[in-house]
């Protein structure tokens, strides 16, 4: 009985989500779009991620590097690790990273300021002004995560791209012009389409989960800390769990 | 006018409000008192179309509103004021930002023109100069006024306020009673209050009514009320 109730539970809560995401959508195309809060919300999200992306991506790249180098060594390929860095950010470690990392910074924000106007009446107060809080509230954020994410995720691949390079440069005694001559004609746009196409996805799921539970937090500032950690969670799983299935039907598709 | 005729709210199946008949006529305040948890919000976001009631039927200016659906219930709330008990303002906004959303949200005036009614509605609830600052850095007093000048933006005629006096000092609870009377009388409109607060409620009510367990148990004046042998309401009124 008990799991019952928790079973209807839980379809009853992934009920809401797809409504949710069925709302924004018809707002999306029927509503007007606000444009100064979709740039306001570009901007926050962008400054939020922008400095730990960097970062992240930097040591990715210098790691792969440093990695690369002792790997490539055993086959006598050391040449070879311009290849290496590029092909593994572009197709795979650059999106996943950054969509987790944004998940985590970006989204957690979003999460926590919208559950914070749930619980203290803001999406409430929205609705007695007479205008639609998914229009003005959630629909910014959403575009936003679609603008911000993309860009991202080429931040991070000049990032790694440039970690790697200095390693390999210092440490593996490659030529500047060498490695740069073989990152650049290494890179086909098979791999950048296909690392790039998921980027799109991991934005909506991101936006969608973080606004769905951010829109719906209730208990107050308890509440808020709960909805928002869940929120997080939910994007790791979601994102690197979609991340294989994408990856299988792009390989499928466009494999070499 | 409003009009609400057996409004019956029940949440699993606890029973919030059952059966409530009241009116309030035109350019008239009325004070709805009751405990805490009685329903007091509940009857406040029924009458604004944010909680659908159970059964009853409830008319603001002539609007059903229980017969709309939410589209037509974001048209209809423009007309209505809304005061949150926790004021409610958005807190990314200054003061001015706050008020001026609905005027930019729904009429097509320019900057100026909007600018000059935020003066003279930040002027209407005491707070000219204040209008740069961010709810986070007012008092309870002011933000609740605030949030009264954003709620009273568009010009409606009805105005609905939850608990105006809750989490306020003595003098602030009087000053903010005293200034939706005013302000009611002035813009003409007809006005509904809840609160607990029976002495701050005859500050600003013309009229209150007793909610006790999902019904009005008495109606009327301060002088009517005190007449009233009920129990309760004797206790309440204490
Ligand atoms: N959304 C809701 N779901 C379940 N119960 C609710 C909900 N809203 C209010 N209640 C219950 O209704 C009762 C009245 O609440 P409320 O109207 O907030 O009281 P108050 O008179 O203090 O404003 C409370 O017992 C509360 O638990
Ligand atoms: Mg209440």
């Amino acid at each position: 009985m008990v799991m019952l109730t928790w079973i209807t539970n839980k379809l009853a809560a992934q009920g809401r989500g797809a409504l949710f995401f069925g709302a924004f959508v018809r707002c999306l195309l029927t509503g007007r779009i606000r444009w100064n809060e979709v740039f306001r919300q570009i901007y926050e999200q962008g400054v939020r991620s922008l400095l730990i992306v960097t970062l992240v991506s930097f040591a990715s790249g210098a790691v792969l590097a440093l990695q690369g180098q002792v790997m490539m060594a055993r086959f006598g390929a050391k040449e070879f690790i311009a290849q290496l860095v590029a092909l593994s950010l572009i197709r795979e470690l650059s999106p996943v990273f950054t969509a987790l990392v944004f998940s985590g910074k970006s989204g957690a924000g979003m999460a926590a300021e919208l559950g914070s106007m749930s619980v203290n009446s803001q999406i409430q107060a929205t609705r007695t002004l007479g205008v639609d809080p998914m229009g003005f509230l959630v629909v910014p954020r959403m575009l936003a995560c679609l603008v911000v994410l993309p860009i991202l995720v080429v931040v991070s691949e000049l990032m790694g791209i440039f970690g790697g390079y200095l390693v390999a440069i210092h440490e593996a005694n490659i030529p500047p012009v060498y490695y740069i001559n073989q990152t650049v004609q290494c890179i086909a746009f098979v791999d950048f389409f296909s690392g790039f196409a998921k980027v799109f996805f991991f934005a909506v799921i991101i936006g969608w989960i973080c606004c769905y539970k951010g829109f719906f937090t209730s208990g107050g500032s308890m509440g808020v800390g709960r909805y928002t950690t869940a929120a997080v969670a939910l994007c790791y799983v979601g994102v690197i769990v979609s991340n294989t299935l994408l990856t299988k039907i792009i390989l499928t598709f466009w494999g070499n | 006018m409003i009009r609400v005729r057996g409004l019956s709210k029940s949440f699993n199946g606890q029973t919030v409000l059952a059966g409530l008949d009241f009116d309030v006529p035109d350019g008239e305040i009325l004070a709805v008192m009751g405990s805490s948890g009685t329903g007091k919000s509940v009857l406040l976001l029924n009458l604004i179309g944010l909680m659908p009631p159970d059964s009853g039927a409830i008319e603001v200016n002539g609007v059903a509103v229980t017969r709309l659906a939410e589209p037509e219930l974001l048209k209809f709330r423009r007309h209505v004021g809304y005061l949150f008990q926790d004021s409610a303002l958005y807190d990314f906004m200054t003061v001015e930002e706050n008020i001026a959303f609905p005027l930019r949200e729904h009429t097509a005036s320019g900057l100026a023109v909007i600018r000059a009614r935020v003066d003279e509605l930040l002027r209407m609830v005491d707070m000219a100069g204040a209008g740069g600052k961010y709810p986070s850095e007012l008092s309870g007093g002011m933000r609740k006024r605030a949030a009264l000048a954003r709620a009273l933006a568009l010009g409606s005629k009805v105005l609905l306020c939850d608990e105006p006096t809750s989490g306020l000092d003595p003098v602030r609870s009087r000053d903010i009673s005293l200034l939706i009377r005013d302000l009611s009388k002035k813009l003409g409109c007809t006005t509904l209050i809840t609160t607990h607060d029976v002495r701050n409620a005859f500050r600003t009510a013309d009229r209150a009514l007793v909610l006790h367990q999902g019904r009005a148990v008495a109606c009327g004046t301060e002088q009517e009320l005190r007449a009233v042998a009920d129990p309760f309401v004797r206790e309440f009124l204490e």
